[in-house]
């Protein structure tokens, strides 16, 4: 599984909890979860689940204030994912 | 005091998932009430139910696929109500759009039971399996007893009052009252009203426990629902929802809306459970008292209704609710109104009932006809003279005032009195 898989499917799982309210251009690593995308914090806490069931990771309650970006949840994924693989 | 009108109806009801579609059942005749094998899986004697059937493309269509995640039966029908309503009132509605918040007007959206099915597939078996990290964020959302107004108030960006009422199975009835008062006073333009129950064993079970729903027709799902019939076994259960836009008839006509019909008056009030009364009974004084006030406030006379649509869920409770309101109406047999039971075709949808059924009331006032009450043909030996004031199929008739009626467990009553707007 690679950094690229992980980054598609990603963007995928966002387009299906964009907000109203949501910027209509294309989603990049840059583009915020909040200010771009209209995901609320209780959105997040679902994003969080549907990609620890995706990926068969567990996400640390604790980061989560730190996911602001797609880029922030492709690299929180895909350090997981690593670390699964590796152990 | 400002004059009320309903401007716009939208309805998700078992014979019809659409207005239109409810109008052509209603006068057809058509029973949408159907086995249901998960209540036949569950041995539940009553295996018959009154669902919605909805077309997965009308749900993809009407919400955004991050709102279908978070719904559950009792949000998307109210949902699916509530749009219909209110493009049917003149209002743009667009899945995507982020609409501007509007100001003037409210939601008062009843419930029943609200989220039970989410409570029951869902919040118990996970939190007592220990996965509360699970449960997702959406769960207050589906399972609080606000959720159905708070649905709709977000879908449609409503500013005004949103809340949500409960008396049971009057509730329906009851939102759409509170409705009336909030125009009728001015301290609302609009109120996009009804109610909504959703499709659940959960809600079902309790019901099939008291044996009041029909266990005699499992094998024939459409004669199961019998009211004022000889052979009524029970009700059958059902889910739905109806939404009605009530508005001050000043607002209408500034931006031309059409009108369906004018609200003269609602009542509600509760037979305190004493006289007969209790938690399931109606106490006869406390409904025809409830009847006699929209009548006194209304101006209007017990002969000069003409149609009335009846709580009548086909149950022992049928002849005294006509013999309440020919006491209340001061009538005979002879000059009683033409009087039918919705719940004949879609089956008693509980919380969501009179909401659905005040939209059979205006399209019948509106499109003058008296849809049939069907499978009551051995009609109760009690109610024989009125047989033929009860149609068994559909038939033309220029109406002019309707009455509908509701009652509901806590021994609550409520009505309202409609008249049919334009020349008459």
């Amino acid at each position: 599984m690679n950094t690229d898989y992980i980054q598609q499917e990603v963007f995928a799982l966002l387009k299906t909890y964009a907000g109203r309210s949501a910027n209509p251009t294309p989603v990049t690593l840059t583009t915020r979860l909040s200010e771009d995308l209209d995901i609320d914090s209780a959105r997040l806490v679902d994003i969080i689940l549907d990609l620890e069931g995706k990926f068969d990771i567990a996400i640390d309650d604790a980061c989560v204030p730190n996911l602001l970006t797609v880029g922030d949840l492709v690299d929180r994924v895909d350090s997981l994912v690593k670390v699964t693989k590796s152990s | 005091m400002y004059r009320v009108v309903v401007t716009g109806l939208g309805v998700v009801a078992p014979n019809g998932a659409n207005v239109g579609a409810f109008e052509s059942a209603l006068r057809a005749g058509k029973s949408g009430v159907t086995l249901q094998p998960r209540m036949t899986e569950l041995r539940m004697a009553c295996q018959v139910a009154g669902t919605p059937a909805l077309d997965n493309s009308i749900v993809e269509s009407t919400f955004r696929e991050s709102t279908i995640r978070v719904m559950n039966t009792s949000m998307m029908f109210a949902g699916l109500a509530a749009i219909e309503c209110w493009r049917d009132a003149g209002f743009s509605y667009q899945p995507d759009e982020d609409s501007p918040v509007d100001w003037d007007t409210g939601a008062i959206i009843g419930t029943g039971f609200g989220g039970i099915d989410t409570v029951g597939d869902r919040l118990v078996p996970m939190t007592n399996a220990g996965e509360v990290r699970k449960l997702g964020s959406a769960m207050p959302e589906q399972t609080m007893g606000s959720a159905p107004s708070a649905f709709v108030g977000g879908l449609l960006g409503l500013g005004g009052i949103v809340t949500t009422v409960s008396s049971a199975c009057a509730t329906g009835t009851e939102a759409i009252v509170h409705a009336f008062d909030r125009v009728q006073s001015g301290r609302a333009a609009r109120i996009l009203s009804g109610s909504t129950e959703g499709s659940s064993v959960f809600i079902w079970a309790g019901f099939d426990a008291m044996r009041v729903c029909c266990r005699t027709h499992n094998d024939s799902p459409e004669k199961a629902s019998r009211p004022m019939s000889a052979t009524a076994a029970g009700f059958v259960p059902a889910a739905g929802a109806g939404a009605l836009m009530l508005e001050s008839l000043e607002s209408a006509q500034d931006r031309g809306a059409r009108i369906y019909a004018e609200v003269l008056v609602g009542a509600m009030n509760s037979g305190g459970q004493r006289n007969g009364g209790t938690i399931t009974a109606s106490n006869s004084q406390g409904a025809q008292r409830c009847l006699k006030q929209a009548l006194s406030a209304a101006g209007v006379s017990g002969n000069s209704i003409d149609y009335v649509n009846g709580h009548l869920t086909a149950t022992i409770a049928d002849p005294k609710e006509i013999a309440n309101l020919m006491a209340a109406l001061e009538l005979t047999p002879d000059t009683f109104p033409l009087i039918n039971s919705t719940k004949s075709m879609i089956g008693h949808a509980l919380g969501a009932s009179g909401a659905i059924e005040c939209v059979a009331t205006v399209l019948q006032l509106h499109g003058g006809f008296v849809h049939p009450s069907i499978n009551c043909e051995d009609i109760h030996k009690k109610l024989h003279g009125i047989q033929n004031r009860i149609p068994t199929i559909s038939t033309s008739a220029q109406l002019s005032t309707a009455l509908k009626v509701s009652f509901g467990f806590g021994d609550v009553n409520a009505c309202i009195i409609f008249k049919k707007w334009g020349p008459q």
